[in-house]
C-alpha cells in the first residue's frame, strides 16, 4: 500500500519493501500449518484489498477537508444519531474507522477507547482532536478486515458510516464479533440500501457514481450483512436509509451467506 | 512498562498474520511478533498494523 501521510518521516528506517516479501507456499503464515482459514494470506492481492487501498488513498487525500465536506450530513441528523447510539457504549471501546475522531466527544463513562483507521492523515486529525478535547484515545493504523486485537477484548465495538466503504463488510463484521465480548455490544450507524423497490434500484445506480467519486456505496445491505457475519441484532432504529444497530456476538450462529462484496 | 505505546495496549493486541503476541522494540520503533517474527512500525506513537506495512523478518538492526 502506498501511504500518503502528509507528515515527514525523517527517522523512518529503511525497511525492506513489504512487496518484495512473499512467504513460501507451505509457510504457516499462509495458513499451511496454522489455523484453518478461508481468508487470503498476507501479500495476496484480491479485488477487495485493491479496493481497500483505493479507499485508503481517497481518505488520505480528503482528510483535510473531510469535516467540511461532511458537515451538511452532520447537521441533517448524523450528529444526533451518533450521540443517541453511542450513549450505549460501555467499558472498553473499539472504534473501527475512527476517521477524524468525530465520535470521541460522544463517549461518556467508558474505561478505554481504541480507534483504528486505514488513513494516516485521518488518524493525525483524530489525534489532534482527541488532544484538544482532552479525550484519551489509543489510535492505531489498522484495517477492519484484520483487527490487530485478541479475541473478546472489548466491551463495545463501534463503527459509524464505515460499512458503506469497507470492501468486504461481512468479513469485517465477523472481526468485530471476534474482538467483542460475548456480553458486549456492537454499535453501528450506517446508511443502507432503501427497502422501497424503486428507491433501491436508484441507490444501485447511484452507487456506480458514489463509489467512483466518494468511495462509498449507497446500496449496502448492512442489516443483512450483520446477520451473515454471525451477529445477532438486539435492536435497530430505522429512519429513512439510516440504521442505528445494536448487535451482539452470537458465536455459534451460522456464518454462511451474506451480501456479495461487489454490489 | 510500555515505552512505545499507551499502557496496557500491547497486551490486548495480536499479530494480524499469525495471531501471535507482540513485543516492543525501541530501535527502530516497532512491534515484533513473538511467533512469526514480523515487525510492525510505530510512528509518532501510532502502530501501523497493516498487512502491506509488515516488515518481514522483523527488519531489526542486527539483520
Amino acid at each position: 500500500m502506498t501511504r500518503s501521510g502528509n507528515r515527514p518521516l525523517p527517522n523512518r528506517p529503511a525497511w525492506p519493501s513489504p512487496l518484495a516479501w512473499c512467504p513460501p507456499e507451505d509457510s504457516p503464515l499462509l495458513g499451511g500449518a496454522g489455523p484453518a482459514s478461508d481468508e487470503p494470506g498476507p501479500g495476496v492481492r484480491t479485488p477487495e484489498s485493491v479496493e481497500q487501498q483505493a479507499v485508503t488513498r481517497r481518505y488520505d487525500r480528503m482528510a483535510s477537508l473531510y469535516d467540511v465536506y461532511d458537515a451538511p450530513m452532520e447537521l441533517m441528523g448524523t450528529r444526533r444519531r451518533r450521540g443517541r447510539l453511542l450513549s450505549h457504549a460501555r467499558g472498553s471501546v473499539l472504534e473501527v474507522g475512527v476517521g477524524t475522531g468525530r465520535n470521541l466527544e460522544h463517549y461518556g463513562e467508558v474505561s478505554r477507547v481504541c480507534g483504528i483507521d486505514v488513513s494516516t492523515r485521518m488518524l493525525a486529525r483524530a489525534k489532534r482532536r482527541a488532544a484538544q478535547a482532552g479525550v484519551g484515545a489509543d489510535l492505531l493504523e489498522a484495517d477492519a478486515h484484520a483487527l490487530p486485537f485478541a479475541d473478546d477484548e472489548f466491551d463495545t465495538s463501534v463503527a459509524t458510516c464505515v460499512f458503506c466503504s469497507v470492501a468486504d463488510p461481512v468479513r469485517a463484521l465477523r472481526e468485530l464479533g471476534r474482538v467483542t465480548r460475548a456480553d458486549g455490544r456492537i454499535l453501528l450507524l450506517e446508511h443502507v440500501r432503501p427497502r422501497h423497490r424503486l428507491l433501491g434500484r436508484l441507490a444501485d445506480i447511484a452507487t456506480a457514481v458514489t463509489r467512483r467519486l466518494f468511495g462509498f456505496r449507497a446500496n449496502r445491505r448492512t442489516e443483512e450483512n450483520v446477520l451473515a457475519a454471525g451477529l445477532e441484532i438486539a435492536d435497530v432504529r430505522r429512519e429513512g436509509v439510516w440504521r442505528e444497530i445494536i448487535a451482539v456476538p452470537q458465536r455459534c450462529a451460522s456464518t454462511d451467506g451474506g451480501e456479495d462484496t461487489g454490489s | 512498562m510500555s515505552e512505545l505505546l499507551p499502557e496496557g495496549l500491547i497486551e490486548i493486541m495480536q499479530c494480524i498474520i499469525c495471531t501471535g503476541s507482540l513485543s516492543e522494540r525501541l530501535e527502530p520503533p516497532s512491534l515484533v511478533c513473538d511467533d512469526c517474527g514480523v515487525a510492525y512500525p510505530v510512528e509518532d506513537g501510532i502502530p501501523i498494523m497493516l498487512e502491506d506495512e509488515v516488515i518481514p523478518g522483523g527488519g531489526g538492526l542486527d539483520e
